[in-house]
Protein backbone atom coordinates (compact mmCIF):
# COMPACT_ATOMS: atom_id res chain seq x y z
CA UNK A 1 0.00 0.00 0.00
CA UNK A 2 2.30 2.68 -1.43
CA UNK A 3 1.93 5.99 0.71
CA UNK A 4 1.20 9.31 -1.57
CA UNK A 5 1.46 13.17 -1.05
CA UNK A 6 -0.19 15.48 -3.27
CA UNK A 7 0.59 18.78 -2.57
CA UNK A 8 -1.95 21.45 -4.02
CA UNK A 9 -0.41 24.64 -6.19
CA UNK A 10 -1.26 26.84 -3.07
CA UNK A 11 0.78 24.34 -0.27
CA UNK A 12 -1.68 21.97 0.80
CA UNK A 13 -0.43 18.89 1.44
CA UNK A 14 -2.39 15.51 1.17
CA UNK A 15 -1.12 12.32 2.25
CA UNK A 16 -2.89 9.32 1.38
CA UNK A 17 -2.36 5.30 0.94
CA UNK A 18 -3.45 3.75 -2.19
CA UNK A 19 -3.67 0.90 -3.76
CA UNK A 20 -0.73 -1.03 -5.65
CA UNK A 21 -1.57 -0.85 -9.22
CA UNK A 22 -3.79 1.76 -9.14
CA UNK A 23 -2.70 5.08 -11.03
CA UNK A 24 -1.45 8.02 -9.48
CA UNK A 25 -4.77 9.85 -10.83
CA UNK A 26 -6.99 7.11 -9.41
CA UNK A 27 -5.41 7.65 -5.96
CA UNK A 28 -5.93 11.28 -6.05
CA UNK A 29 -9.74 10.89 -7.59
CA UNK A 30 -10.45 8.25 -4.84
CA UNK A 31 -9.35 10.41 -2.10
CA UNK A 32 -10.67 13.50 -3.20
CA UNK A 33 -7.68 15.39 -3.63
CA UNK A 34 -8.65 19.23 -5.10
CA UNK A 35 -6.61 19.54 -8.33
CA UNK A 36 -6.45 16.54 -10.53
CA UNK A 37 -9.28 15.96 -12.38
CA UNK A 38 -9.20 13.33 -14.31
CA UNK A 39 -12.20 13.61 -16.72
CA UNK A 40 -11.37 10.82 -19.67
CA UNK A 41 -11.30 8.61 -16.68
CA UNK A 42 -7.64 7.43 -17.38
CA UNK A 43 -7.82 7.26 -21.03
CA UNK A 44 -4.90 9.92 -21.27
CA UNK A 45 -7.02 11.65 -23.67
CA UNK A 46 -7.34 14.35 -21.50
CA UNK A 47 -4.81 16.16 -19.69
CA UNK A 48 -6.81 16.88 -16.74
CA UNK A 49 -4.57 15.12 -14.31
CA UNK A 50 -1.17 16.80 -15.11
CA UNK A 51 1.61 16.58 -11.82
CA UNK A 52 5.07 17.67 -11.41
CA UNK A 53 7.03 14.46 -10.77
CA UNK A 54 10.39 15.90 -8.75
CA UNK A 55 13.61 14.41 -10.70
CA UNK A 56 14.25 11.91 -7.40
CA UNK A 57 10.99 10.21 -8.10
CA UNK A 58 10.95 10.75 -12.34
CA UNK A 59 13.52 7.94 -12.53
CA UNK A 60 11.46 5.00 -10.55
CA UNK A 61 8.74 5.80 -12.80
CA UNK A 62 7.97 4.25 -16.06
CA UNK A 63 8.85 6.58 -19.03
CA UNK A 64 6.21 8.74 -20.51
CA UNK A 65 5.09 7.38 -23.89
CA UNK A 66 4.60 9.37 -27.06
CA UNK A 67 0.53 9.67 -26.50
CA UNK A 68 1.42 11.40 -23.11
CA UNK A 69 3.58 13.20 -24.05
CA UNK A 70 1.60 14.76 -26.84
CA UNK A 71 -1.30 14.35 -24.47
CA UNK A 72 0.46 17.05 -22.55
CA UNK A 73 0.62 19.85 -24.93
CA UNK A 74 -3.44 20.33 -23.73
CA UNK A 75 -1.88 20.87 -20.13
CA UNK A 76 -1.10 24.23 -18.16
CA UNK A 77 2.33 25.17 -17.98
CA UNK A 78 4.28 22.12 -18.73
CA UNK A 79 7.61 21.30 -17.87
CA UNK A 80 10.67 18.73 -17.79
CA UNK A 81 8.67 17.59 -15.01
CA UNK A 82 5.67 17.11 -16.11
CA UNK A 83 3.52 13.57 -16.33
CA UNK A 84 0.28 12.70 -16.62
CA UNK A 85 -1.26 10.82 -13.20
CA UNK A 86 -3.39 8.32 -15.00
CA UNK A 87 0.01 6.89 -16.40
CA UNK A 88 1.88 6.30 -13.31
CA UNK A 89 1.39 2.80 -12.12
CA UNK A 90 1.86 2.86 -8.38
CA UNK A 91 3.48 0.30 -6.67
CA UNK A 92 5.90 -0.19 -3.45
CA UNK A 93 8.70 0.92 -5.70
CA UNK A 94 6.78 4.33 -5.82
CA UNK A 95 5.84 4.40 -1.99
CA UNK A 96 6.42 7.90 -0.44
CA UNK A 97 6.42 9.35 -3.93
CA UNK A 98 5.58 13.42 -3.91
CA UNK A 99 4.10 15.19 -6.63
CA UNK A 100 2.84 18.45 -6.73
CA UNK A 101 -0.35 20.37 -8.67
CA UNK A 102 -0.25 22.76 -11.40
CA UNK A 103 -2.15 26.22 -10.70
CA UNK A 104 -5.05 24.67 -13.07
CA UNK A 105 -6.12 21.66 -15.13
CA UNK A 106 -8.45 23.78 -16.99
CA UNK B 1 -13.51 22.19 -55.44
CA UNK B 2 -13.24 25.90 -54.32
CA UNK B 3 -14.74 28.60 -51.97
CA UNK B 4 -16.02 30.88 -54.77
CA UNK B 5 -19.76 31.40 -54.81
CA UNK B 6 -21.83 29.02 -55.66
CA UNK B 7 -24.51 25.66 -54.79
CA UNK B 8 -21.59 24.46 -52.07
CA UNK B 9 -20.66 27.11 -50.70
CA UNK B 10 -24.38 27.97 -49.79
CA UNK B 11 -24.73 24.70 -48.49
CA UNK B 12 -21.71 25.67 -46.28
CA UNK B 13 -23.06 28.96 -45.03
CA UNK B 14 -26.38 26.83 -44.04
CA UNK B 15 -24.66 24.45 -42.23
CA UNK B 16 -25.84 25.07 -38.39
CA UNK B 17 -22.48 24.17 -37.14
CA UNK B 18 -19.38 26.63 -37.51
CA UNK B 19 -17.38 25.47 -39.74
CA UNK B 20 -13.71 26.45 -41.67
CA UNK B 21 -11.16 25.41 -43.96
CA UNK B 22 -7.48 25.90 -43.27
CA UNK B 23 -4.24 24.90 -45.46
CA UNK B 24 -2.07 22.62 -44.08
CA UNK B 25 0.50 26.28 -43.56
CA UNK B 26 -2.36 27.62 -41.26
CA UNK B 27 -3.90 30.12 -43.79
CA UNK B 28 -7.88 30.45 -43.70
CA UNK B 29 -9.35 29.80 -46.86
CA UNK B 30 -13.55 29.68 -45.32
CA UNK B 31 -15.57 30.39 -43.00
CA UNK B 32 -19.14 29.90 -42.72
CA UNK B 33 -22.11 32.40 -41.36
CA UNK B 34 -22.31 29.81 -38.25
CA UNK B 35 -18.55 30.46 -37.57
CA UNK B 36 -18.95 34.29 -38.05
CA UNK B 37 -21.81 34.24 -35.67
CA UNK B 38 -19.51 32.37 -33.16
CA UNK B 39 -16.77 34.80 -33.30
CA UNK B 40 -18.04 38.11 -34.14
CA UNK B 41 -16.30 38.10 -37.22
CA UNK B 42 -17.10 39.14 -40.98
CA UNK B 43 -15.98 36.38 -43.23
CA UNK B 44 -13.64 39.18 -44.88
CA UNK B 45 -11.61 39.55 -41.49
CA UNK B 46 -10.70 36.29 -41.68
CA UNK B 47 -10.23 34.54 -45.28
CA UNK B 48 -6.59 34.60 -46.18
CA UNK B 49 -5.54 35.16 -42.49
CA UNK B 50 -3.14 32.86 -40.36
CA UNK B 51 -5.57 30.66 -38.29
CA UNK B 52 -4.14 31.70 -34.65
CA UNK B 53 -6.22 35.26 -35.23
CA UNK B 54 -9.28 32.83 -34.34
CA UNK B 55 -7.13 29.97 -32.52
CA UNK B 56 -4.05 31.65 -31.13
CA UNK B 57 -1.45 29.14 -29.22
CA UNK B 58 -2.48 29.59 -25.91
CA UNK B 59 -0.30 31.47 -23.57
CA UNK B 60 0.26 28.72 -20.64
CA UNK B 61 0.02 25.68 -23.30
CA UNK B 62 1.85 24.36 -25.83
CA UNK B 63 -0.70 23.36 -28.48
CA UNK B 64 0.08 23.78 -32.15
CA UNK B 65 -3.39 24.06 -33.89
CA UNK B 66 -2.26 23.04 -36.93
CA UNK B 67 -0.12 19.94 -35.88
CA UNK B 68 -2.91 19.16 -33.79
CA UNK B 69 -5.18 19.61 -37.07
CA UNK B 70 -3.36 16.90 -38.72
CA UNK B 71 -4.16 14.53 -35.77
CA UNK B 72 -7.01 14.57 -35.22
CA UNK B 73 -7.48 14.10 -39.10
CA UNK B 74 -5.56 11.12 -39.34
CA UNK B 75 -7.99 10.07 -36.52
CA UNK B 76 -11.37 11.52 -36.73
CA UNK B 77 -12.77 8.36 -34.61
CA UNK B 78 -10.10 8.44 -31.63
CA UNK B 79 -11.68 8.06 -28.45
CA UNK B 80 -8.09 9.48 -27.19
CA UNK B 81 -8.91 12.53 -28.69
CA UNK B 82 -12.65 13.04 -28.18
CA UNK B 83 -11.96 14.64 -24.63
CA UNK B 84 -9.22 18.03 -26.30
CA UNK B 85 -10.81 21.62 -26.97
CA UNK B 86 -9.34 24.53 -28.13
CA UNK B 87 -9.26 28.19 -26.92
CA UNK B 88 -11.36 30.00 -29.45
CA UNK B 89 -10.36 34.29 -29.35
CA UNK B 90 -13.83 36.04 -30.77
CA UNK B 91 -13.16 39.69 -32.53
CA UNK B 92 -14.13 41.34 -29.02
CA UNK B 93 -11.40 39.46 -27.49
CA UNK B 94 -13.47 36.48 -25.31
CA UNK B 95 -12.41 33.16 -25.42
CA UNK B 96 -15.02 30.47 -25.94
CA UNK B 97 -14.19 26.63 -25.49
CA UNK B 98 -14.79 24.74 -28.67
CA UNK B 99 -14.50 20.85 -29.54
CA UNK B 100 -13.49 20.26 -32.83
CA UNK B 101 -14.23 17.57 -35.61
CA UNK B 102 -11.41 18.00 -38.73
CA UNK B 103 -11.16 15.52 -41.90
CA UNK B 104 -8.62 16.84 -44.65
CA UNK B 105 -8.96 17.08 -47.91
CA UNK B 106 -7.08 18.48 -51.22
CA UNK B 107 -9.01 21.44 -52.55
CA UNK B 108 -7.20 22.96 -55.49
CA UNK B 109 -4.56 20.35 -55.26
CA UNK B 110 -3.39 22.21 -51.96
CA UNK B 111 -4.30 19.37 -48.81
CA UNK B 112 -6.62 21.45 -46.25
CA UNK B 113 -8.33 21.17 -43.26
CA UNK B 114 -11.70 20.63 -42.72
CA UNK B 115 -13.11 21.83 -39.27
CA UNK B 116 -16.14 21.79 -37.54
CA UNK B 117 -16.38 23.61 -34.40
CA UNK B 118 -19.00 23.58 -31.63
CA UNK B 119 -18.54 25.81 -28.89
CA UNK B 120 -18.86 23.49 -25.07
CA UNK B 121 -17.94 26.81 -22.69
CA UNK B 122 -21.54 26.71 -21.07
CA UNK B 123 -21.55 22.64 -21.01
CA UNK B 124 -17.94 22.83 -19.89
CA UNK B 125 -18.53 25.57 -17.26
CA UNK B 126 -21.65 23.61 -16.01
CA UNK B 127 -19.49 20.28 -15.46
CA UNK B 128 -16.60 21.99 -13.90
CA UNK B 129 -18.99 23.66 -11.59
CA UNK B 130 -20.83 20.64 -10.67
CA UNK B 131 -17.77 18.78 -10.23
CA UNK B 132 -16.38 21.27 -7.62
CA UNK B 133 -19.42 20.93 -5.99
CA UNK B 134 -19.37 16.75 -6.04
CA UNK B 135 -15.50 17.30 -4.93
CA UNK B 136 -16.74 19.61 -1.46
CA UNK B 137 -19.41 17.43 -1.17
CA UNK B 138 -17.84 14.56 -0.85
CA UNK B 139 -14.97 16.08 1.39
CA UNK B 140 -17.73 17.19 3.72
CA UNK B 141 -19.19 13.31 3.82
CA UNK B 142 -15.52 12.07 4.20
CA UNK B 143 -14.07 13.83 7.51
CA UNK B 144 -18.10 13.47 8.89
CA UNK B 145 -17.99 12.26 12.12
CA UNK B 146 -21.51 9.89 11.43
CA UNK B 147 -20.67 6.52 9.21
CA UNK B 148 -22.32 7.32 5.18
CA UNK B 149 -22.62 4.25 3.34
CA UNK B 150 -24.95 4.10 0.13
CA UNK B 151 -26.62 0.78 -1.27
CA UNK B 152 -27.58 0.25 -4.67
CA UNK B 153 -31.06 -1.47 -5.74
CA UNK B 154 -29.69 -5.00 -5.33
CA UNK B 155 -28.81 -4.13 -1.51
CA UNK B 156 -25.11 -3.62 -2.46
CA UNK B 157 -22.66 -1.15 -1.37
CA UNK B 158 -21.69 1.59 -3.64
CA UNK B 159 -20.44 4.76 -1.28
CA UNK B 160 -18.10 4.02 2.38
CA UNK B 161 -16.85 7.20 3.92
CA UNK B 162 -13.97 7.00 6.48
CA UNK B 163 -16.22 6.68 9.17
CA UNK B 164 -18.13 3.73 7.67
CA UNK B 165 -14.41 2.56 7.20
CA UNK B 166 -13.64 2.95 10.64
CA UNK B 167 -16.73 2.10 12.24
CA UNK B 168 -16.97 -1.66 10.34
CA UNK B 169 -13.33 -2.62 10.18
CA UNK B 170 -13.56 -2.69 6.00
CA UNK B 171 -11.59 -0.32 3.40
CA UNK B 172 -13.80 1.47 0.91
CA UNK B 173 -12.11 -0.76 -1.36
CA UNK B 174 -12.70 -3.99 0.18
CA UNK B 175 -16.52 -3.10 0.83
CA UNK B 176 -17.72 -1.74 -2.37
CA UNK B 177 -19.88 -3.76 -4.49
CA UNK B 178 -20.43 -6.18 -1.41
CA UNK B 179 -24.12 -6.57 0.25
CA UNK B 180 -25.25 -4.84 2.88
CA UNK B 181 -25.80 -8.19 4.91
CA UNK B 182 -22.16 -8.46 5.64
CA UNK B 183 -22.70 -5.56 7.92
CA UNK B 184 -25.61 -6.79 9.44
CA UNK B 185 -26.17 -9.83 12.34
CA UNK B 186 -27.16 -13.09 10.24
CA UNK B 187 -30.25 -13.27 11.97
CA UNK B 188 -31.58 -9.54 11.11
CA UNK B 189 -30.50 -9.83 7.81
CA UNK B 190 -33.39 -10.97 6.51
CA UNK B 191 -36.15 -9.13 8.11
CA UNK B 192 -33.24 -6.04 7.30
CA UNK B 193 -33.22 -6.98 3.51
CA UNK B 194 -37.37 -6.86 4.01
CA UNK B 195 -37.27 -3.55 5.88
CA UNK B 196 -35.28 -2.07 3.31
CA UNK B 197 -36.96 -3.37 0.23
CA UNK B 198 -40.20 -1.94 1.72
CA UNK B 199 -38.54 1.42 2.75
CA UNK B 200 -37.71 0.95 -1.09
CA UNK B 201 -41.37 0.73 -2.11
CA UNK B 202 -43.01 3.40 0.00
CA UNK B 203 -43.77 6.57 -0.28
CA UNK B 204 -41.42 8.17 2.55
CA UNK B 205 -38.19 9.55 1.15
CA UNK B 206 -36.37 9.65 4.52
CA UNK B 207 -36.63 8.42 8.25
CA UNK B 208 -34.87 10.48 11.00
CA UNK B 209 -32.30 9.38 13.67
CA UNK B 210 -34.59 7.31 16.46
CA UNK B 211 -37.35 6.86 14.63
CA UNK B 212 -36.79 3.27 14.19
CA UNK B 213 -35.48 2.52 17.49
CA UNK B 214 -32.02 0.78 17.63
CA UNK B 215 -30.03 -1.70 15.01
CA UNK B 216 -27.54 -3.48 15.13
CA UNK B 217 -24.35 -3.62 12.78
CA UNK B 218 -21.51 -6.07 12.79
CA UNK B 219 -17.54 -5.21 12.85
CA UNK B 220 -15.25 -7.35 10.65
CA UNK B 221 -14.14 -8.65 14.10
CA UNK B 222 -17.65 -10.15 14.48
CA UNK B 223 -18.49 -7.64 17.72
CA UNK B 224 -22.15 -6.31 17.49
CA UNK B 225 -22.48 -2.39 17.35
CA UNK B 226 -25.73 -0.98 18.43
CA UNK B 227 -26.80 1.75 16.29
CA UNK B 228 -28.80 4.48 15.15
CA UNK B 229 -29.37 5.03 11.46
CA UNK B 230 -31.02 8.10 9.22
CA UNK B 231 -32.09 6.62 5.78
CA UNK B 232 -32.64 8.09 2.28
CA UNK B 233 -33.70 7.58 -0.81
CA UNK B 234 -32.87 8.71 -4.23
CA UNK B 235 -34.60 7.04 -7.50
CA UNK B 236 -32.98 8.37 -10.80
CA UNK B 237 -34.19 6.62 -14.32
CA UNK B 238 -35.58 3.88 -12.27
CA UNK B 239 -32.55 2.99 -10.19
CA UNK B 240 -32.53 3.88 -6.15
CA UNK B 241 -30.00 4.57 -4.04
CA UNK B 242 -30.70 4.31 -0.42
CA UNK B 243 -28.22 5.81 1.76
CA UNK B 244 -27.48 5.39 5.26
CA UNK B 245 -26.05 8.13 8.08
CA UNK B 246 -25.56 5.30 11.13
CA UNK B 247 -23.82 6.74 14.71
CA UNK B 248 -22.47 4.02 16.76
CA UNK B 249 -24.42 4.82 19.84
CA UNK B 250 -21.74 1.85 22.22
CA UNK B 251 -20.45 5.09 23.99
CA UNK B 252 -23.93 6.85 24.96
CA UNK B 253 -25.27 3.42 26.02
CA UNK B 254 -22.54 2.98 28.42
CA UNK B 255 -23.04 6.44 29.67
CA UNK B 256 -26.57 5.78 30.09
CA UNK B 257 -25.82 2.53 31.85
CA UNK B 258 -23.53 4.50 34.24
CA UNK B 259 -25.95 7.25 34.81
CA UNK B 260 -28.68 5.02 35.57
CA UNK B 261 -26.07 2.69 38.13
CA UNK B 262 -24.83 6.58 39.56
CA UNK B 263 -28.92 6.91 39.69
CA UNK B 264 -29.26 3.83 42.05
CA UNK B 265 -26.45 4.63 43.98
CA UNK B 266 -27.59 8.12 44.99
CA UNK B 267 -31.18 6.62 45.82
CA UNK B 268 -29.35 3.52 48.04
CA UNK B 269 -27.47 6.47 50.03
CA UNK B 270 -31.01 9.06 49.88
CA UNK B 271 -33.44 6.57 50.53
CA UNK B 272 -32.05 4.50 53.06
CA UNK B 273 -30.14 7.04 54.95
CA UNK B 274 -30.82 7.35 59.06
CA UNK B 275 -30.78 10.92 59.00
CA UNK B 276 -33.67 13.20 57.39
CA UNK B 277 -32.21 14.94 54.20
CA UNK B 278 -34.15 17.41 51.68
CA UNK B 279 -32.69 18.18 47.99
CA UNK B 280 -33.65 22.28 47.32
CA UNK B 281 -33.14 23.48 44.14
CA UNK B 282 -31.27 27.53 45.14
CA UNK B 283 -34.30 29.20 45.81
CA UNK B 284 -35.37 26.39 48.71
CA UNK B 285 -37.92 24.77 46.54
CA UNK B 286 -38.46 20.86 47.59
CA UNK B 287 -37.40 18.78 44.62
CA UNK B 288 -36.53 15.48 46.85
CA UNK B 289 -36.71 14.16 50.29
CA UNK B 290 -35.93 10.95 51.80
CA UNK B 291 -38.27 8.78 53.87
CA UNK B 292 -36.42 9.69 57.34
CA UNK B 293 -37.64 13.30 56.81
CA UNK B 294 -40.94 11.86 55.94
CA UNK B 295 -40.78 10.15 59.23
CA UNK B 296 -40.34 13.43 60.58
CA UNK B 297 -43.47 14.59 58.70
CA UNK B 298 -46.43 12.61 60.17
CA UNK B 299 -48.48 14.92 57.74
CA UNK B 300 -46.15 15.46 54.98
CA UNK B 301 -47.81 16.57 51.77
CA UNK B 302 -45.41 18.00 48.93
CA UNK B 303 -44.98 21.51 49.54
CA UNK B 304 -43.42 24.46 47.74
CA UNK B 305 -40.90 25.39 49.80
CA UNK B 306 -38.54 24.27 52.49
CA UNK B 307 -39.48 26.28 54.85
CA UNK B 308 -43.65 25.33 54.30
CA UNK B 309 -43.10 22.05 55.41
CA UNK B 310 -44.70 21.09 58.66
CA UNK B 311 -41.89 20.21 60.74
CA UNK B 312 -44.01 21.74 63.65
CA UNK B 313 -46.14 20.02 66.59
CA UNK B 314 -49.48 20.45 66.16
CA UNK B 315 -49.78 22.57 69.55
CA UNK B 316 -46.30 24.19 68.97
CA UNK B 317 -47.34 28.66 69.08
CA UNK B 318 -48.43 29.68 65.54
CA UNK B 319 -45.93 32.91 66.86
CA UNK B 320 -42.94 30.75 67.44
CA UNK B 321 -43.48 28.86 63.98
CA UNK B 322 -44.38 31.67 61.98
CA UNK B 323 -41.17 33.05 63.35
CA UNK B 324 -39.44 29.85 62.98
CA UNK B 325 -40.43 29.59 59.09
CA UNK B 326 -38.95 32.64 58.79
CA UNK B 327 -35.62 31.61 59.91
CA UNK B 328 -35.70 28.80 57.97
CA UNK B 329 -36.15 31.05 54.36
CA UNK B 330 -33.82 33.63 55.92
CA UNK B 331 -31.14 29.93 56.04
CA UNK B 332 -31.47 29.09 52.77
CA UNK B 333 -30.83 32.98 51.60
CA UNK B 334 -27.83 32.38 53.43
CA UNK B 335 -26.97 29.29 52.08
CA UNK B 336 -27.28 30.47 48.92
CA UNK B 337 -24.92 32.90 49.14
CA UNK B 338 -22.21 30.05 50.27
CA UNK B 339 -22.68 29.63 53.86
CA UNK B 340 -23.15 26.42 55.69
CA UNK B 341 -25.91 26.48 58.10
CA UNK B 342 -26.71 24.87 61.33
CA UNK B 343 -29.88 26.11 62.64
CA UNK B 344 -31.62 24.36 66.47
CA UNK B 345 -35.73 24.85 66.27
CA UNK B 346 -38.20 24.42 68.92
CA UNK B 347 -41.38 22.11 67.27
CA UNK B 348 -43.29 22.58 69.97
CA UNK B 349 -43.21 20.38 73.32
CA UNK B 350 -40.37 19.22 74.01
CA UNK B 351 -38.90 18.43 70.83
CA UNK B 352 -36.30 20.34 68.72
CA UNK B 353 -34.72 19.83 65.51
CA UNK B 354 -31.00 20.46 64.18
CA UNK B 355 -31.31 21.64 60.43
CA UNK B 356 -28.27 22.22 58.56
CA UNK B 357 -28.13 23.35 55.05
CA UNK B 358 -25.18 22.83 52.65
CA UNK B 359 -24.18 24.59 49.13
CA UNK B 360 -23.75 22.29 46.60
CA UNK B 361 -22.02 24.42 44.22
CA UNK B 362 -21.44 23.10 40.18
CA UNK B 363 -17.89 23.51 38.23
CA UNK B 364 -18.22 27.31 38.13
CA UNK B 365 -18.68 27.72 41.81
CA UNK B 366 -23.17 28.86 41.35
CA UNK B 367 -24.98 27.21 43.94
CA UNK B 368 -26.84 24.61 41.96
CA UNK B 369 -28.52 22.48 44.82
CA UNK B 370 -29.20 22.79 48.73
CA UNK B 371 -28.96 19.65 50.81
CA UNK B 372 -30.81 20.28 53.86
CA UNK B 373 -30.73 17.49 56.88
CA UNK B 374 -32.97 17.60 59.95
CA UNK B 375 -31.68 15.88 62.87
CA UNK B 376 -34.54 15.82 65.64
CA UNK B 377 -33.17 16.02 69.45
CA UNK B 378 -34.61 15.12 72.67
CA UNK B 379 -35.81 17.20 75.88
CA UNK B 380 -32.06 17.29 77.06
CA UNK B 381 -30.83 18.11 73.50
CA UNK B 382 -29.16 14.49 72.34
CA UNK B 383 -29.75 12.73 69.49
CA UNK B 384 -32.84 11.10 69.93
Amino acid sequence: MPKVVFIEANGTVHEVVASAGTSLMQAAVSHMVPGIEGDCGGLCACATCHVYVPDEWQAKCSAAKELEQSILDFAFDVNENSRLACQIELGDDLDGITVTLPERQY
Amino acid sequence: MSFEAGDTVELLNELPEAFLAVTELGEVLFVNRALTALTGYDADDLVGKDISTLLPTPERRRVQVIEWFGRWANDPDSEQLRYLNLELLTRVGDTKLVSVRVSKHDIQDKPCFLVVLRDVTTQHETMAALRHAQLVTNRILAIGEDAILSVDSEQKLIYWNERAAQLFGYSESEIIGQPLSRLLPPNMSVDHSDLVTSFTAGKVASRMMGERGEIFGVHRDGRRIPLEASITKTTIDGQTVLSAQVRDITERKLREQALVASEARFRAIFEYAVEAMVLLSPDGRVLEINPAAKALLPDFEASKYFWELDWWHEQADPQVVQQSREGLRESVGRCLAGEVIRVRTHLGGTREVDFSMLPVNDADGRVVYIIAEARELNATGDHA
